[in-house]
């Protein structure tokens, strides 16, 4: 029962579409808060996993079929995975603008509910002539009980608990650079790394799934993002930005206990040959993602108790003129400017985002005192990448006096194909609320 | 924006990319062969070994014998305690009875037969990978013990399940004009039919009409007293419960729960019901002893852990068990004969607990006579026919099967309506192929309950073959006249795997002239055993240094040679002469004993008569003793002389072959029917032959060679040529005669098949003794890799050894053994650490 236990569990790793940032109207990534702005956001994570990309690169059930022979004797049948995961979360993540071109972001997944079922089916194999014919599904199941083996079945858990923490920086250094941003171009560096709150899962359990950044697979220990974005301010009226992000995350080693078999003595009772401990070093991520928004509708900036102030500041502007930040002098008024430069403060009511990531993933390299363990761990976790698409849509109320964005997003890792990868669907529904620490 | 920014964006995006994106280097399978030269004492060879391979070692003894041997045996208990009364005691309980039975087993050789030497390796191994002396004498003893054991278990239910009783073709062979059965009388009454049909080599019957119905005669045999093991088996996960109408009142507890339970719960059935003479107190304390709802029984001051020489885990007070209570706690740390023997029982209890028939608590004497029909209303049933033509099947319904009840047998108990021999009429309808060897594999089952070993099934009988030719047949191919002409190879269907096997060659047959040894082992892999695979070369301080072809923390081999040059290759021969039935036998000829038998003429006598037995293998297990030969013995004819002189725990056979370029066949059992006369020779137990036709013992009844095609070949698979009667029946025991090799185990008809199949591929690599065909190593492999003798499944190790020249080339580490790389290695230079293994 080896593979099915080892292959059962390599399942349970569930490409969330999370970052530490959340930034508000459309996703460039360089975007930042204006300084002193804080920014709230709360998303609804689901997650669904059903099928893998294969070292071929095909499409394929997330486990093989395990063919089962009676000690000796010929194929009792086939056993025929097809496991499914979901995994909810609650994302709260809390951004603050440092400077203009300066973002701090938390953020704090928990989950609040995992679900992993093995959906074991079974194809008979040949006539046995000890039992007088083949075995079914059932008759299966009742030897591998009176071998001390139950069959797996769905579990649930993780009911609220927490992943591990995510801190991020981004820079966007293009702001000393006039020139770049006179063309529209801009660049941010982003760091990340998390703090390990989140808990691993239960060696001792058959099927079972963890919190940490680990058992999520969304995101490295450290990551270090190096983004670009190109507005048309003239030619599009601002309403493309173009994305294009490089990044590179490293997952740190980690040491896990081994199952001693306290719960399944005969099925993870690894401990005596692998240790007690081993360590897990997985494969970093690197890659690149490009990102398209289109604000399909900006519409009005209206004269609420959230624009009132700035918007009067801008009428007066456009109409006599406007002082420099840098001088006292009063410099020639350019009115219809003016009035963009205003609205731009503001975020379109709606935008269009649609993202397209690729992620290398290198070899995640296990460490035990069985090296032929350790291989079987790697066997599931070669090199290989991801491709997936987002399409996000975000509306933001702020325009028209309401202090919040609202957005949702899908993401898919099954339309194009990957290799060696999950291909699971996300869809996460978020609130964003943006909050001046000093004044609006 | 200009078009140098532009160049420099894109060249930090290929910085990111290029730099940031280190290869990593994929994973790759690890070596699955270990190589080790070990040096010095036995114990420090094993230090060595154990130090070097610890993780496997363990590896090994975790996930096949935790993990898969051990709960695989624990099935059989419900089929061994019932006549082998001692697996009903308490140490044997609790998931217990297979890794007691296993260790007991290893220390009863350790002390009676395995060397001092090897018990001394042994326990450096066990230093050496920090497990437990135990452990790894389990490991290194196991196979014998799961041999043997394997064997009580088939024979238990062999003589369970239907068998073929007669067998006969069409009228029309008693005036053909053709010796049709074989006997060397022509067209006498009865040439077309077996009367008492026996399990054969060779066809059953000559130049049958296609066109003929074969008419089978199988009978279920009744057993009174199987109500004791049938009446035991619990439906899945559910409640145990017995009929009501089924069980003497008397036996029922006084509980009101239990006095109105119908079916009643095994629970309402305790021993202490079961015997009015016991007393309530005396068997209240056996009761005790299993039922933990009985606190009052306990006493936590009598153990005193650690304190005790013989039973290092535990004291017992005297107190403990004089009064016949035993604490419950006490069995799963009673690891030691030494700890668990009579005195734990006051001596009345000591009866009753022999008088258990059902675990844990349900005495035969409980259960009424006219329930036997519920557990085994002996009866075959015509629905489970399956009949292969050769790879075609036929079942019961789809026409060319019918069947009858035949009258019940004179004098005959009859326990149900259907228990009569079943008469079946086979007749395909597109008949047999003309002028051909037919191969007929018949499979049926009875109407027993089977509830354990799980899942829940009949009483099944092995795949029974056997073959026969149609007219025209020895017209056509000049052969099969005589039934053993025609060999019973039978046909290639899913899920018969070949068994081990091994050949030789020298002289003609080999390109140099030089003698060549291949073999490839194949038993039992459980998706694990490769990743174990081990090569030893052992240099001991006395003797020659010699190689083995293993498995990490097992000191021997399924293969190996010497720097002499003597080779070996062992495949199991199953056979019910070895020495756990023959401590069976001398139990049952003992004068009382067969007085007990001669009243109880059943399971239930047997039982009574075998209450103290375990089993226990008298003999080396062969691994020590071939490599032992290896270590002081330098040609064939010595090793020969060697084996002889050793106990055998089992049947095996051995294929010997030296530098000088002698070839050896040996087939041993554990010979408890004869008198060994201390001179080697073929005698009960011991047989061997070579490729030598001058030699009378070297040739069959036929005058031919038992396993050549030549004067410079030979072979051997995984049953029986020269020792056929290994077992002889014996007379007096009626259905419990053990029975000879052919009868019972369900290797025979696929080793046949591999037997004949080798002799196929040798004779198209090795010709005739008149053409200049030979092999050399490049062949012999591929002949090794031919798909029709390899298993699969379960290949273990194949290896061809040239002991002229002390090479040796091992493919093994994966499954098939066959398909990985067969390395070569260098005996004397890798010995003389001239080489890295």
């Amino acid at each position: 029962m080896k593979t099915s236990t080892q292959s059962i569990l390599s399942v349970l790793s569930i490409i969330l579409a999370l970052t530490g940032f959340s930034l508000p109207a459309h996703a460039a990534f360089t975007e930042t808060l204006p300084q002193g702005m804080l920014l709230l956001d709360e998303s609804f994570v689901v997650s669904w996993l059903g099928e893998r990309w294969n070292n071929d690169g095909k499409r394929d059930e997330l486990l093989d079929g395990i063919d089962r022979y009676d000690p000796g004797g010929g194929l009792q049948g086939i056993i025929k995975p097809e496991p499914d995961a979901t995994y909810m979360m609650l994302v709260n993540r809390v951004n603050i603008g440092i400077l203009d071109n300066l973002t701090f972001a938390l953020a704090v997944p928990v989950v609040l509910y995992t679900r992993v079922s093995p959906n074991l089916n079974w194809e008979s194999g040949d006539y046995q002539s000890q039992i007088g014919r083949v075995y079914s599904d059932a008759d299966f199941w009742e030897w591998a009980q009176s071998m001390g083996q139950s069959k797996p079945q769905t579990w649930i858990g993780n009911r609220g608990k927490i992943s591990d923490l995510v801190l991020g920086l981004r820079f966007r250094w293009t702001d000393y650079i006039e020139s770049l941003n006179e063309v529209g171009f801009k660049s941010a560096v982003s760091v990340l790394g998390v703090i390990p709150t989140g808990s691993n899962a239960d060696p001792e359990e058959v099927v079972s799934a963890g919190t940490s950044m680990w058992d999520l697979n969304f995101q490295g220990d450290l990551a270090f993002h190096l983004s670009f974005d190109k507005t048309f301010e003239r030619e599009l009226d601002g309403r493309l930005i173009i994305g294009l992000d490089v990044f590179y995350e490293v997952f740190f080693e980690r040491e896990l206990t081994s199952p001693t078999g306290a719960k399944h003595p005969l099925l993870r009772n690894f401990a005596p040959y692998i240790g007690d401990t081993y360590t897990v070093k997985p494969g970093d991520f690197s890659g690149v993602s490009l990102d398209i928004d289109i604000i399909a509708y900006k519409g009005p900036v209206l004269d609420t108790w959230l624009t009132r102030g700035k918007k009067n500041k801008a009428d007066s502007t456009a109409e006599g003129g406007v002082e420099s930040a840098e001088s006292d002098e009063v410099v020639e008024a350019e009115p219809e400017r003016d009035m963009s430069e205003f609205e731009k403060r503001f975020p379109p009511i709606i935008t269009f985002g649609l993202n397209y990531n690729f992620v290398h993933v290198q070899q995640t390299d296990y460490n035990s005192d069985f090296p032929q363990w350790d291989f079987d761990q790697e066997d599931l976790w070669r090199p290989g990448y991801k491709n997936a698409l987002t399409g996000k849509v975000t509306f933001s109320f702020i325009r028209l006096g309401a202090p919040f964005n609202l957005y949702v997003s899908y993401r898919t890792l099954r339309l194009i194909p990957g290799k060696n990868s999950r291909a699971p669907d996300i869809l996460t529904v978020g609130l964003q609320i943006p909050i001046p620490l000093i004044g609006w | 924006m200009r078009v140098g920014s532009w160049v420099l964006l894109v060249l930090v995006v290929l910085f990111f990319m290029v730099v940031l994106t280190p290869g990593c280097d994929e994973t790759s399978q690890p070596s699955t062969v270990q190589t080790i030269v070990l040096k010095g004492s036995p114990y420090d060879r094993g230090l060595q070994h154990g130090k070097a391979f610890k993780p496997y070692i363990r590896s090994l003894y975790t996930r096949l014998l935790t993990n898969s041997i051990v709960p695989y045996l624990n099935r059989e208990q419900l089929n061994i305690a019932p006549v082998l009364n001692k697996y009903n005691d308490p140490q044997y309980q609790g998931g217990q009875f297979s890794a007691q039975m296993l260790l007991e087993s290893g220390r009863y050789m350790k002390d009676k037969a395995i060397p001092e030497e090897y018990v001394d390796e042994i326990r450096g191994i066990a230093d050496g990978a920090e497990m437990e002396f135990d452990e790894i004498l389990s490991l290194n003893t196991f196979f014998d013990t799961m041999m043997s054991f394997r064997s009580i278990v088939l024979f238990i239910q062999n003589i369970q399940h239907p068998y073929i009783q007669s067998l006969s073709f069409g009228e029309e062979l008693d005036s053909d004009g053709f010796d049709n059965d074989g006997n060397g009388d022509t067209d006498e009454a009865g040439d077309n039919r077996m009367d008492v049909y026996v399990s054969t080599p060779y066809a059953v019957m000559l130049e049958v009409e296609p066109d003929a119905a074969i008419r089978f005669v199988i009978d279920d045999p009744a057993l009174l007293g199987l109500a004791c093991i049938d009446l035991r088996n619990t439906p899945p996960h559910g409640e145990m419960t017995v009929e009501r109408s089924c069980v003497e009142e008397s036996c029922i507890s006084p509980d009101p729960e239990c006095q109105t339970a119908d079916p009643v719960p095994l629970d309402c059935l305790d021993v202490r019901y079961m015997d009015p003479e016991c007393s309530a107190e005396a068997c209240m304390d056996l009761a005790c002893a299993q039922v933990e709802e009985f606190p009052a029984c306990f006493d936590n001051a009598c153990i005193q852990p650690g304190a005790n020489g013989d039973c290092p885990n535990m004291t017992l007070e005297a107190s403990c068990y004089t009064d016949g209570c035993m604490e419950k706690e006490c069995y799963p740390s009673l690891s030691t004969p030494e700890c668990y023997d009579e005195k734990c029982y006051s001596e009345k209890c000591q009866e009753i607990r022999r008088g258990v028939c059902l675990f844990p608590r349900v005495g035969s004497d409980c259960l009424k006579t006219e329930c036997v029909e519920i557990s085994d209303p002996s009866c075959v049933n015509p629905e489970s026919l399956r009949i292969y033509v050769n790879d075609t099947l036929y079942a019961h319904g789809d026409g060319s099967i019918t069947t009858r009840l035949l009258d019940p047998v004179e004098g005959k108990t009859q326990v149900s309506d259907c228990d009569a021999p079943l008469e079946v009429i086979f007749q395909p309808p597109e008949g047999f192929e003309p002028a051909s060897a037919v191969s007929i594999t018949l499979q049926t089952g009875d109407l027993a309950p089977v509830y354990s070993p799980e899942p829940f099934h009949h009483r099944n009988m092995r795949d029974e073959r056997f073959v026969f030719t149609t007219k025209g047949y020895a017209e056509a191919h000049g052969t099969g006249h005589k039934v053993w002409e025609v060999p019973n190879k039978g046909v290639e269907l899913s899920g018969k795997m070949p068994t081990s096997l091994a050949f030789g060659a020298r002289n003609k047959a080999t390109k140099d002239g030089k003698p060549l040894l291949a073999h490839h082992f194949g038993l039992l892999d459980n998706d694990m055993m490769h990743e174990h695979s081990a090569l030893f070369f052992i240099v001991p301080e006395k003797g020659y240094p010699y190689a083995l072809v293993g498995y990490t923390g097992i000191a021997w081999g399924f293969s190996g040679m010497n720097t002499e040059g003597l080779t070996y290759a062992f495949n199991p021969s199953d056979s019910l002469d070895n020495s756990l039935v023959g401590r069976v036998m001398a139990e049952m000829f003992k004068p009382e004993n067969l007085m007990i038998l001669l009243e109880n003429p059943d399971l239930e006598g047997l039982s009574k008569v075998l209450r103290e037995i375990r089993l226990l293998p008298d003999g080396v297990p062969i691994g020590i003793a071939l490599r032992e030969m290896l270590k002081n013995n330098k040609t064939a004819d010595d090793g020969l002389a060697y084996l002889y002189d050793q106990p055998r725990t089992y049947g095996w056979n051995a294929l010997l072959a030296d530098a000088a370029g002698e070839l050896i066949a040996v087939e041993m059992d554990g010979a408890t029917q004869g008198v060994k006369s201390g001179t080697l020779t073929n005698e009960d137990g011991f047989y061997y032959y070579r490729p030598d036709a001058s030699d009378p013992e070297n040739v069959d009844t036929h005058g031919r060679l038992y396993s050549s095609i030549t004067p410079d070949d030979i072979r051997i698979a995984s049953h029986f040529r020269k020792n056929t009667a290994d077992m002889e029946p014996i007379i007096i025991m009626g259905v419990f005669s053990p029975k000879a090799q052919p009868e019972w185990t369900g290797f025979y008809f696929r080793s046949l098949r591999t037997y004949y199949m080798l002799g196929e591929v040798m004779e198209a690599y090795i010709g005739t003794p008149d053409d200049d065909r030979a092999i050399d190593v490049d062949l012999a492999i591929e002949m090794l890799r031919t798909p029709e003798l390899v298993d699969t499944r379960d290949s273990m190790n194949a290896c061809v050894y040239e002991p002229a020249v002390g090479l040796m080339h091992c493919g093994m580490g994966g499954v098939p053994a066959t398909d990985q790389p067969f390395i070569a290695y260098d005996l004397a230079a890798t010995i003389a650490g001239e080489v890295s293994p």
